[in-house]
């Protein structure tokens, strides 16, 4: 069993509701239709019902037992409206939120689940990441403690003899080119929930460096040391540490060589933070193509509320593994 | 008053909701979100959601996150209006 068919069946055990507003994609119907006849959650699709039936024809799915929200009912909008206007995090205007519900289904859906219609959102298949970003940070706003949102990778080894098996997750992988030492923190706490949230593990968690404990010395590490301080002092509860290079973050024998003080942390990291988004992209490159590896995770990190950004070349079967990922957050933040 | 001038206001008034103990003297065309308010991008978005409610618009997000200044910024909410 692959590992996005381990975490389906987990995701099962503990259905959610999840929005879908892309509705003008059959890949989007497709995959709705195999979430709810598989019991992995319950569709609830948000657009415009014409245009639902459309996409529904055009890809031959049945609609039977689908949820539907009709963003041109204005008295449901008015009402989930006016339930919104006390949701904290909302960086939106009572006016704002109004107009965005009228013309974006996808804000739609998430002001949705900020008032707990709905327990997550899945877009990203026809909307870009910029736009999941804007509506994100907009309608759910970010977690507490978290600056910035992130990307993590749950990346799957063939033949890594890790903390986890062969599984490790990997940040950020896709959204802060530079990260100060605040968002860094970030980015390691976020990573920190979610991990647990979807996969269960306790997380440990290792900042990436070249340098182990002082060995090295410069402007990046100051930096990395600073995030460890920030992301200690935001959130004691976590086990974070570093900085560590790869290796002593992740073999045992190199880190009882390497780190001569107590960690939690050194030799069974089964989170690594890297510096920036060269090393995180550079890293999961060299996993994929040297090492055959494979990177999962479109949930992104550090949202109040879980929302998945997924592929805009996804296919029936990657939706419905990431619908079945933001289930596992939503059914565990 | 021109767009940009209206949009030089909201963003002026919007930094003082932000940021309270910022000295308003030292808002104008020149202010840099990054260098000199420090903004994250949950700043951003306050910024483009306040200039959205002035102007009954849709901000381009990815777009205006990339403007530098107070100024720059401004001018492309006029640019969008046609100004």
């Amino acid at each position: 069993m692959t590992l996005i068919e381990q975490l389906i069946e987990k995701a099962k055990a503990a259905p959610k509701r999840v929005a879908l507003p892309e509705c003008e994609a059959e890949n989007t119907l497709l995959a709705a239709r195999r979430v709810l006849d598989e019991g992995i959650g319950v569709p609830v699709l948000v657009n415009d019902p014409a245009l639902i039936k459309e996409t529904a024809e055009k890809a031959g799915v049945s609609l039977e037992g689908m949820e539907i929200v009709d963003i041109n009912d204005e008295e449901k909008r008015e009402e989930v409206a006016s339930r919104y206007d006390s949701y904290e995090k909302s960086q939106l205007s009572s006016k704002g939120s109004r107009r965005k519900m009228k013309s974006n289904p996808m804000m739609y859906a998430m002001i949705l689940e900020a008032v707990g219609d709905v327990d997550c959102t899945f877009c990203g298949h026809t909307n870009t990441t910029g736009d999941v970003l804007l509506a994100a940070l907009q309608v759910i706003g970010l977690q507490d403690g978290v600056d910035v949102a992130s990307i993590f990778a749950l990346t799957e080894i063939p033949g890594f003899e890790g903390p986890e098996g062969n599984q490790i997750v990997l940040a950020d992988c896709g959204l802060n080119p530079e990260p100060t030492a605040s968002e860094l923190a970030s980015i390691a706490i976020a990573s920190c929930d979610n991990t647990k949230a979807l996969m269960g593990w306790e997380p440990r968690c290792a900042f990436l460096s070249f340098s182990t404990c002082g060995s090295g010395a410069g402007e990046s590490v100051d930096k990395v040391v600073e995030a460890i301080r920030i992301a200690k002092e935001r959130r004691p509860d976590l086990k974070i540490d570093g900085e560590f290079q790869l290796d002593t973050a992740i073999k045992p024998a190199v880190a009882a060589k390497k780190v001569k003080r107590e960690s939690d942390v050194a030799g069974k990291a089964n989170i690594l933070i890297f510096p920036d988004l060269n090393a995180a992209n550079i890293g999961i490159k060299m996993v994929q193509l040297f090492a055959g590896g494979a990177g999962y995770g479109h949930t992104l990190n550090g949202f109040a509320k879980p929302v998945a950004d997924s592929s805009r070349g996804a296919t029936v079967e990657e939706i419905v593994g990431d619908i079945a990922l933001v289930i596992l957050a939503a059914a565990n933040m | 008053m021109t767009i940009k001038e209206e949009a030089m206001e909201v963003l002026i008034k919007k930094a003082k909701a932000i940021f309270p103990s910022i000295d308003e003297s030292t808002l104008g065309e020149d202010t840099n979100f990054e260098e000199d308010l420090h903004c994250k991008s949950i700043h951003i978005v306050q910024f483009s959601a306040a200039l959205e409610d002035e102007f009954d618009i849709e901000v381009p997000y990815m777009e205006f996150k990339k403007k530098v200044t107070f100024g720059e910024a401004a001018d492309f909410i006029a640019e969008e209006l046609g100004e």
